[in-house]
């Protein structure tokens, strides 16, 4: 165990360092530089700004020099924001974002499994048919046309919720929910047709041949055998929903981290598309780690050893 | 003997998209308390339906007890409410399936498997329970069962795994145990340790045993009693020794020709039962062995025949027992089979 958590913990650091790497790459490879813009930058101040922020020396030296402030946790500083180091970013927007997205989350999953667990004990009736339909709307209405929508009727019309901002609770429910739903809808498609094959299983017979009632021979034999691809596809969403929805939070004037995800690439802002690139990459692998955990501890017959794989 | 359990003209049918399938089509068994009852038939014959059916465990819907009485001590299981089958089912009546690989929950100790029945029918305390599972684990013979009641399936073999459905099972000292093929996916060896284990447990617990099997070696092993089943009906019962030596339906005497025998000569041929069973979606109306049976009439494939009392304890449903039908020779049978290849 001690040395599967181990060698992860390698694999995951060489992980990072190439998508670092990548992202180094790739970001210099887009046109223009930070200081691109109409107005043209007299020639010295441009040399001035490039060296204030080591934008004069060679890629590699950069390079180098950038991977040496990673490992010190030093993300530098964000260049359109002369003020704002990319870490205070991260302090600032990530809470924000983690937040909703805690709060999003927790809604897909138990409305999720909820669901998909009274659509497939009902599965072909009229519930699961409605329950199905919801949550093929769920997947295919993007979030920019659904969130509009509830600001409208919940906000507007029915004067039930604050529309925008952040802050107290009431102000968290519209987003939460709007970014709950395509989660929602996909643990509930997941969780409906894990729950068919496992009612079809032989142990099922056999709990139900005991006597349990349905409730019981449900929480206890089928519910954490039919939850395992419920558990695989938590990791990405987590970390995607956690780190903050450029859309959602941008409809609702939300401080979170997403806006820098797409903002920071139009402006060339180097040090806050690494930053936010990074973080979102460990935050990834970390949930995907945590989820192979859990597996071990949900099924015993998944065993996590250091041993490759024979 | 006291009859424990009756099983009266039961129909059980499942509706599929292309009609209804009559899976069993008018059963009548007795069980007596103590004894084993061996229900044989190949596949789709309808015995593991009639078995499932007892405990009300096919899965409905589709499956549905369309008439007939089950009646355990005298109560028609059919008419119970759930919340009453709920309480029989695993007390009352337990029942162990063909594959151990697949039947134990893999996500859940063997311990805790055992110890969830008596939980919920004996109200027993969790250390209770667990004494209790340890208990059972070392009735059927598994070694070590303190250290082995805190392993998963996977970490038992395949003839362990189906020791430990017994132990399920039987944990609850049921009066019946409904044993659905349990030594199909076994290896040979330790089918016999397993049907050892079912008659020893027997003796010990007086439990009535129902056996489903395809396997006549099983039924000679096992059975007091036994129960053909052939498309949906029962074509013969009688004591194991009436059916071995004195069968008297064409249908019994094809299982029989089609079993090796250790006493077979060499160079005799076992025979298979030519065709394929009827087609339950749209059963034949006479007697459903008519279109394989060497022996067949006209009125056979027009009417079912009735059921004809040979002795107190051996009935068949056959329309050769008529007195106007001519007499047969169980072996003519043979001859028929080669003339027609």
């Amino acid at each position: 165990m001690f040395r599967y958590v181990g060698k992860r913990l390698v694999l995951m650091l060489v992980s990072l360092w190439l998508i670092a790497s990548l992202t180094f790459v790739l970001m210099h490879s887009i046109p223009g530089d930070p200081f691109t813009s109409e107005k043209k930058l007299p020639k010295q101040t441009l040399e001035n700004l490039k060296a204030k922020y080591g934008l004069d020396k060679p890629l590699p030296v950069q390079y180098v020099q950038y991977l040496g402030n990673l490992a010190m946790f030093d993300l530098g500083i964000s260049i359109k924001s002369t003020t704002r180091t990319v870490n205070d970013i991260l302090e600032e927007g990530f809470p924000v974002s983690a937040h909703l997205g805690i709060q999003s989350i927790l809604v897909a999953l138990v409305a999720g499994i909820v669901m998909g667990m009274i659509a497939a004990a009902r599965q072909n009736r009229m519930s699961d048919y409605i329950l199905m339909v919801l949550a093929v709307i769920g997947l295919s209405v993007p979030a920019f046309v659904l969130a509009p929508l509830f600001q409208k009727y919940f906000g507007m019309n029915w004067n039930l919720l604050p529309v925008w901002g952040w802050g107290e609770f009431e102000k968290t429910i519209l987003p939460s929910i709007v970014l709950a739903f395509s989660p929602l809808a996909l643990v509930t498609r997941l969780m409906r047709s894990s729950m068919l094959e496992v009612i079809g299983q032989d142990y099922i017979r056999t709990a139900r041949a005991k006597g349990l009632p349905p409730i019981r021979v449900i929480s206890r034999h089928t519910l954490r055998n039919a939850i395992i691809p419920v558990v695989t596809i938590m990791g990405p969403l987590t970390a995607s929903i956690l780190t903050g929805s450029f859309v959602v939070e941008q409809i609702f004037a939300i401080p979170g981290l997403g806006k820098y995800f797409v903002e920071s690439i139009t402006n060339r802002d180097y040090p806050v598309i690494m930053g936010v690139t990074i973080f979102y990459s460990a935050f990834l692998i970390l949930m995907n780690f945590l989820v192979d955990l859990l597996y071990g501890w949900i099924d015993p017959r998944i065993k996590l050893s250091g041993k490759e794989a024979s | 003997m006291k009859t424990i359990l009756e099983i009266n003209d039961l129909h059980v049918s499942f509706n599929t998209y292309n009609g209804e399938v009559q899976a069993v089509r008018g059963v009548n068994l007795r069980l007596e308390k103590g004894e084993t009852l061996a229900i044989v038939g190949e596949s789709g014959s309808g015995k593991s339906v009639t078995a499932q059916s007892i405990i009300r465990l096919i899965p409905s819907p589709p499956g549905k007890i369309k008439q007939g009485e089950l009646l355990f001590e005298g109560k028609d299981l059919t008419q119970i409410p759930d919340r009453e089958m709920f309480k029989i089912r695993g007390a009352e009546i337990g029942m162990i399936f063909q594959d151990p690989m697949t039947s134990l929950n893999p996500t859940m100790t063997v311990g805790k498997q055992i110890m969830e029945g008596l939980m919920w029918h004996q109200n027993h305390g969790k250390d209770q329970a667990r004494e209790r599972a340890v208990e059972m684990l070392r009735l059927v013979g598994i070694p070590n069962p303190e250290s082995r009641v805190d392993q998963y399936p996977h970490q038992f073999s395949g003839g362990m795994r189906q020791r430990a459905m017994i132990a399920i099972a039987l944990a609850c000292n049921p009066k019946i145990l409904i044993a659905d093929e349990p030594t199909t996916a076994l290896d040979v060896t330790i089918q016999a340790q397993i049907l050892d284990l079912l008659k020893e447990l027997q003796n010990k617990t007086e439990t009535a045993i129902i056996l489903i099997t395809h396997d006549l070696g099983v039924v000679a092993e096992m059975a007091r009693r036994v129960a053909v089943m052939y498309g949906g009906f029962l074509v013969e019962t009688g004591t194991a020794e009436d059916i071995f030596y004195r069968s008297r339906h064409p249908y019994t005497w094809g299982l029989m020709s089609s079993m090796p025998r250790l006493d077979q000569k060499r160079e005799e041929d076992l025979i298979p039962i030519p065709g394929s069973p009827p087609d339950l979606l749209d059963p034949p109306q006479g007697c459903p062995f008519a279109d394989r049976c060497p022996h067949a009439m006209q009125i056979c494939h027009e009417e079912m025949p009735k059921r004809t009392e040979i002795s107190g304890s051996h009935q068949v449903h056959c329309w050769l027992e008529h007195p106007d039908a001519p007499s047969v020779d169980p072996k003519a049978r043979l001859k028929v089979n080669i003339g027609s290849r």
